[in-house]
């Protein structure tokens, strides 16, 4: 699969993974790499950027054998993106599946 | 295993112009990652394929903001040059300013003088726009470099026209930045449009030869067949040209007849159609409406050419079949946009062709730009 249709997708599942949920790093990453085939490598950088653009903020909560660990949580722009990704999917993916079931007309 | 990770993280993204607290930023939170990953008492073998080496992480951070561009860029290939670069960005204002005077007072060469003044975003772009990884900054310096090439011909040698063609050199170096996720010969296809206007607008200015030069545009369809994956298709199809170029200059030159001469190019025209399901001529496939427009065009071309002897400008009634394609399958939002290079290149063509405004009318390709950026802007 194109690698930039990849990133896209693993984008939308990233927040929506944390739609419910505050999630550290680690956890997105293995949560992620259970359910879908990706390379995990991207997932963080995804993360980041996407942290970067507001749609997440972190904070940290101490921890009892190291270091604080770092949460991520969703923003309300990151909520509203979510939105806006969710629809565009179902429409894409309505689409494709008229195509593949070879109905075009509908 | 851990420090030794962080370790090459660290110095892999010091090679990069990062901010300090950034890169601690970074590295801290690879450093949770692992003992995340360490507690859940995961193996070395299966955190590495987790969180990816140090030279995939780096990578993927570079890519994921790079790729983004202008509206988020956060990491850029370092140079340790950069800052004493800067201070000579900064400086070009004075010192455009005062070889400015120097040349205005001291010669008398105020025009063209003003010329240093465009070193000032030059010299930005070479400092900030350079990357050993892209040909950006060539780019972003071609139009200045284009367009001092441009008023030295004209100013210097009164060679306006056909001075315009070193604007040609702006969507070619565009086109060479996309080489390395190009095919070769999608490449040479890309280029074969430019090649072609540079050669039939030379040869035709020095020798007066537009006609048969002209058919140096055959080469744009004749390498756009290459695609083509079946070799007798190929062969056919270039066999086809060959025999119409062939058969046009004959009628021309041995009977006088160039306009019926055109009659031989319904033979490749005619085989691409049958030949390819995606057919060369026609951009979005076949339909009924496509090959009756193909063919409404050709007859207007050479009913024109034959009845007012126009063939040098009625060629591009057949821009008007990629137009057609572009109306009737794009976004209604990018229709616009992807239509003005042809719109531009009958204004251009419209101009030079009957007001001999050449040295001017190159600027009609601005509007492509302008165009895209304030649909874009909406």
């Amino acid at each position: 699969m194109n690698s930039q249709f990849k990133k896209g997708i693993i984008e939308i599942c990233v927040l929506k993974i944390m739609e419910s949920n505050d999630l550290c790093g680690f956890d997105v990453i293995e949560k992620l790499s259970k359910e879908i085939s990706v390379n995990e490598n991207t997932i963080y950088p995804i993360l980041r950027r996407l942290t970067q653009q507001g749609y997440f903020e972190t904070y940290k909560v101490p921890s009892p054998v190291g270091a604080p660990k770092k949460y991520y949580k969703l923003t309300e722009v990151g909520k509203t993106k979510l939105t806006e990704y969710m629809k565009e999917w179902k429409q894409f993916i309505k689409g494709v599946f008229r195509i593949l079931e070879g109905d075009e007309s509908q | 295993m851990k420090e030794k990770y962080l370790e090459e993280l660290r110095e892999l993204l010091s090679e990069y112009k990062i901010g300090q607290d950034e890169i601690e930023d970074i590295m801290a939170d690879y450093a949770e990652m692992i003992d995340d990953a360490l507690a859940k008492k995961l193996d070395e073998e299966k955190i590495i394929k987790l969180i990816g080496s140090p030279k995939e992480v780096v990578r993927s951070l570079s890519d994921e903001f790079e790729e983004k561009g202008e509206d988020y860029i956060y990491i850029q290939h370092s140079s340790k040059q950069k800052h004493k670069d800067n201070r000579i960005v900064a400086l070009m204002p004075f010192i455009s300013l005062i070889a400015f005077f120097a040349l205005g007072f001291g010669f008398g060469l105020w025009h063209p003088g003003w010329l240093v003044f465009l070193s000032i975003p030059m010299t930005a772009i070479i400092v900030n726009a350079f990357d050993r990884n892209s040909m950006n900054g060539i780019i972003a310096l071609s139009p200045f470099v284009a367009l001092i090439a441009f008023l030295i011909l004209g100013f210097g040698y009164n060679l306006w026209h056909p001075g315009w063609l070193v604007f040609m050199v702006i969507p070619m170096l565009g086109i060479c930045s996309a080489l390395k996720t190009m095919k070769f010969i999608s490449f040479l296809t890309a280029q074969s449009p430019f090649v072609a206007t540079i050669t039939f607008v030379l040869v035709g200015y020095y020798t007066g030869l537009w006609n048969p030069i002209w058919l140096v545009f055959m080469i744009i369809p004749m390498l756009g067949i290459l695609h083509e994956t079946k070799v007798w298709k190929i062969i056919v199809s270039e066999l086809g040209f060959l025999i119409a170029i062939a058969a046009y200059l004959f009628a021309g030159y041995q009977f006088g007849e160039w306009g019926y001469g055109l009659f031989a190019f319904l033979l490749p025209v005619g085989l691409s159609l049958l030949l390819s399901e995606d057919p060369v001529v026609i951009v979005s496939g076949g339909s009924l409406f496509e090959w009756l427009f193909l063919l409404g065009l050709t007859i207007i071309f050479v009913a024109s050419g034959i009845l007012f002897n126009n063939w040098a400008y009625m060629w591009q009634v057949f821009l008007l079949l990629p137009v057609a394609a572009i109306l009737r399958h794009t976004g209604k939002k990018d229709k616009l946009v992807a239509c003005m290079p042809f719109i531009s290149t009958i204004i251009f063509f419209s101009l030079g062709y009957f007001f001999e405004f050449w040295a001017f009318s190159w600027m009609a390709f601005l509007l492509i730009p302008m165009v895209a950026i304030i649909q874009h802007a909406k």
